[in-house]
């Protein structure tokens, strides 16, 4: 897998990267800003996602973003996740400048009122409800995170760590927050489909070109100290059977850890062949179902497990099945075949997960913010040179007991 | 805006057996997406879940392979399947990578023609989905799902909703029944798209086209046609939840059938109101209001009569209020023929996410089983496309007094908190 840019970086820092394809009928507009719910307030989580939602509000000469966007037929959307905050317009190429136009205006001129301040908290604590709150075991990140770090900001979810944070937010905060990180030196925009890069780098220069830079400090979040020690706690909610969630340290998204244990998760838990499936789910029928993955987060992630118990199986036998499981790849290396397949899985993962000239261009603007778009199309590789000793290794080294949180999440009526 | 329909035609072919393969190739792929549609879904089904476990289960357990040794093969070739058992078709699909798909295709082989349900992999099965009810009889947005349809459809197949005796009451006989009444070629339509040949073409050829599974085992393919209540409407269901802290609201009613000439109108109607990001419901509820993260109306298209309806998940203490505003909405809506401007905001979004939705050849391949189940064909788009540009503010409000009328509608409401 090949996706190849070109890439230039104005005067005030901004970040431009085209990826040409001919394939697609839209325009995808990207534009991504370094700064995620890692940056935030401790005592005003959430904000971040909440200050994403404001980007709608409009700005000086785009009364109205959205209106600006579906009078042309454009699409327009954003994420927020504890790394970064994601937006992205998809656009026919003949009006690509609209987007160029309101990105520019909305990096300079945003408009926040009151008004505006108070129905967004209002949507997000909706959107919190709707998610988390009023959902069975959807509080399971907000209970795990905390448990894992102690003094890392991923300690909390990106929705926040209460709805009381969100309401606390003031418009100074807003002001503030929007004059320290929404800056073209700490953005990437990443344009992708029937274009090419001198028209876009000139589109760029003239709407983005004579934005001032940021003075943003150099990032230093606390890091987190070493786990010594397993961590357990024990919740009660009114849902209808138990369930497991386990949480280990493990390297940050670049390392080596990263990949070795994506390919961890999925020896465990993708495919009705997985360990975890056929073991605790088929065999011994003390798991409904039971999952691994990895956080993917940029700075030191987790490999998380979840599982829902069958009834009337006590959480220390559950626990100690999927310990024994672990153990099994801590003491065994995993064979060729097996590896292999995981692998092959990966591969077309990948394949799909750079199809559109969205995901493309996602994904070359992230792989900025880590370091270099080109190290995009080093990921093929980089699982396939995994080794089953290597796998061996950060088995044992990460999924230690003492190096992980659990927490039992008790069904009560 | 400019839509090349022509990219919706697929290339038809058919196998020996008459079996139409509808075919979408891009060389530019490594990909293929490979989907086998039968009209199997739960509408044909004599007992509750039997057409749902029917494809669910497929391929876990086959004459030549057992449920492991299928599962170790598709995943060791990095490939997997999504099964979708809907209330009209159920659908197999397949993705894997170009230069697998010869060993991929005889898997599918394995799973459409050759499945044996071993009772071990039902049990797991009823296991999963048993514990799926208990959760989802905790989701607002489920429990309203159900208690809408069940309210609209009553004992229509539509209308059925699973309970708890039904997980034990399923056996492994029943699927094995079904598979054999309606798992076979003539009940068949395939969907392939992306990077595949010519020989790949041909292997489909030899495993799919004979006539080993062409006929209709006991029971036959067709069924009487239930006969559908004359939808009354003007009822409503409150379903207490305790300690929710949002509501779900649904409202909805049986539409006009898609090839009916106010149709295209209607959709332009159901757009302004709740179509869209920028629609009323949305600009209201959510964006002046703040009750809701979201809410939208939608069509959903059933075979036998297709349901419109508006969801939401709201602040549970604003229902009442939110049930207001819908109605305010639809009233403004009949009363004041909407304005050029926001008319043809509306034309270009719709138009945009059209062309988005069809952007790539697995977006267009997907399109296939819609078309299948209404028997439409690229026209309806086309038709669609025309009465968006040509309609009038004035028609607009009439098809919502034709249509929107709040004394036809079903109303639903989950978890909602001091019931007025």
């Amino acid at each position: 897998m090949q996706i190849d840019y070109e890439q230039t970086v104005l005067d005030n820092g901004l970040k431009v990267q085209v990826h040409t394809d001919r394939s697609t009928a839209m325009v995808s507009f990207n534009l991504v800003y370094d700064v995620g719910s890692k940056d935030e307030n401790p005592q005003k989580t959430g904000f971040a996602h909440l200050f994403e939602h404001l980007m709608f509000s409009g700005s000086k000469h785009v009364k109205d973003f959205d209106t600006e966007l579906d009078k042309v037929g454009a699409a327009n959307n954003a994420f927020t996740n504890n790394d970064f905050t994601d937006y992205y317009i998809t656009i026919l190429p003949d009006e690509l400048e609209t987007a160029f136009r309101v990105e520019s205006d909305r990096m300079q001129y945003l408009n926040i009122t009151r008004k505006k301040l108070k129905v967004q908290k209002g949507v997000v604590i909706e959107e919190f409800k709707e998610r988390c709150l009023n959902q069975p075991y959807g509080d399971a990140d907000l209970l795990i995170r905390p448990l894992c770090y102690k003094e890392h900001p991923y300690a909390w979810s990106t929705i926040g760590k209460t709805t009381e944070h969100i309401e606390s937010v003031t418009l100074q905060d807003v002001e503030d927050f929007y004059a320290t990180y929404y800056k073209p030196d700490n953005a990437v925009l990443t344009v992708a489909g029937p274009v090419e890069a001198p028209r876009i780098f000139d589109l760029a220069q003239r709407w983005f070109g004579k934005i001032p830079k940021g003075n943003r400090k150099e990032r230093k979040l606390p890091q987190e100290p070493l786990q010594t020690q397993a961590r357990l706690v024990q919740v009660e909610r009114k849902v209808p059977t138990n369930a497991i969630y386990k949480a280990f340290h493990i390297g940050p998204r670049m390392s080596d850890d990263f990949y070795v244990f994506d390919l961890v998760s999925d020896i465990l838990s993708n495919g009705d062949s997985s360990r975890f499936h056929t073991t605790l789910v088929k065999e011994k029928k003390l798991f409904n179902s039971v999952n691994a993955y990895v956080s993917g987060d940029i700075e030191p992630g987790m490999f998380l497990v979840s599982g829902f118990l069958e009834e009337g199986v006590p959480f220390e036998k559950a626990e100690a099945a999927i310990n024994e499981e672990i153990a099994r790849m801590a003491q065994t290396e995993v064979g060729r075949e097996e590896l292999q397949k995981v692998k092959n899985k990966l591969e077309t993962a990948l394949m799909f997960s750079n199809m559109k000239a969205l995901d493309k261009a996602m994904n070359l603007g992230y792989f900025e913010l880590l370091g270099s778009a080109a190290l995009l199309n080093e990921e093929d590789r980089k699982y396939r040179e995994v080794r089953p000793e290597r796998i061996r290794e950060a088995v044992e080294r990460c999924l230690c007991p003492s190096n992980g949180s659990t927490i039992y999440y008790q069904a009560v009526k | 805006m400019k839509f090349d329909y022509s990219k919706l035609e697929p290339e038809i072919r058919h196998l020996p057996n008459g079996i139409p393969v509808y075919c979408f190739a891009d060389s530019s792929l490594e990909l293929v997406r490979l989907e086998f549609i039968f009209e199997a879904g739960s509408f044909f089904q004599q007992k509750k879940l039997q057409a749902a476990a029917c494809c669910s289960l497929t391929g876990t357990g086959t004459q030549n392979l057992s449920a492991r040794e299928w599962s170790e093969k598709l995943d060791y070739y990095g490939a997997y399947i999504e099964r979708y058992p809907d209330k009209d078709q159920a659908t197999m699909v397949f993705y894997c990578l170009s230069r697998y798909l010869d060993e991929i295709i005889p898997l599918c082989e394995e799973a459409v023609k050759r499945s044996v349900f071993p009772q071990e992999e039902l049990e797991t099965y009823l296991r999963k989905q048993h514990r799926k009810f208990l959760v989802n009889r905790q989701k607002v947005s489920e429990v309203s799902r159900n208690a809408f349809y069940s309210l609209m459809f009553g004992s229509h197949p539509y209308g059925q909703t699973v309970a708890e005796e039904d997980f034990s009451a399923l056996k492994r006989e029943d699927l094995l029944a079904y598979y054999q009444r309606l798992y076979v070629a003539r009940n068949c339509k395939i969907v392939l798209a992306g990077g595949y040949t010519e020989k790949h073409f041909a292997l489909l050829e030899s495993c799919f086209g004979g006539k080993d599974w062409a006929e209709s085992g006991s029971g036959g393919l067709s069924l009487p046609m239930p006969e559908l209540s004359d939808f009354a409407g003007g009822q409503r269901v409150d379903k207490p939840m305790e300690d929710a802290l949002q509501a779900s609201v649904r409202i909805g009613m049986p539409l006009c059938p898609l090839d009916d000439p106010d149709f295209a109108a209607f959709k332009v109607t159901d757009y302004v109101l709740g179509g869209y990001f920028g629609s009323r419901l949305m600009r209201n509820i959510r964006e002046e209001k703040g009750y809701t993260y979201g809410i939208s109306s939608y069509i959903v298209p059933l075979r036998q009569v297709p349901v419109w309806m508006i969801s939401s998940e709201v602040k549970a203490d604003c229902t009442g209020k939110v049930l207001e505003e819908i109605e305010k909405e639809i009233t403004a809506l009949q009363k004041k023929p909407i304005r050029d401007a926001e008319l043809d905001i509306v034309r270009q979004s719709f138009m945009g996410e059209f062309v988005r939705e069809l952007d790539g050849t697995f977006d267009l391949a997907e399109r296939m089983k819609f078309f299948i189940l209404c028997g439409l064909g690229t026209d309806f788009y086309r038709r669609n496309e025309e009465v968006f540009f040509s309609i009038t503010p004035e028609e607009i409000r009439q098809m919502a007094r034709r249509y929107l009328t709040p004394d036809k509608f079903y109303t639903v409401t989950a978890g909602a908190k001091n019931q007025e």
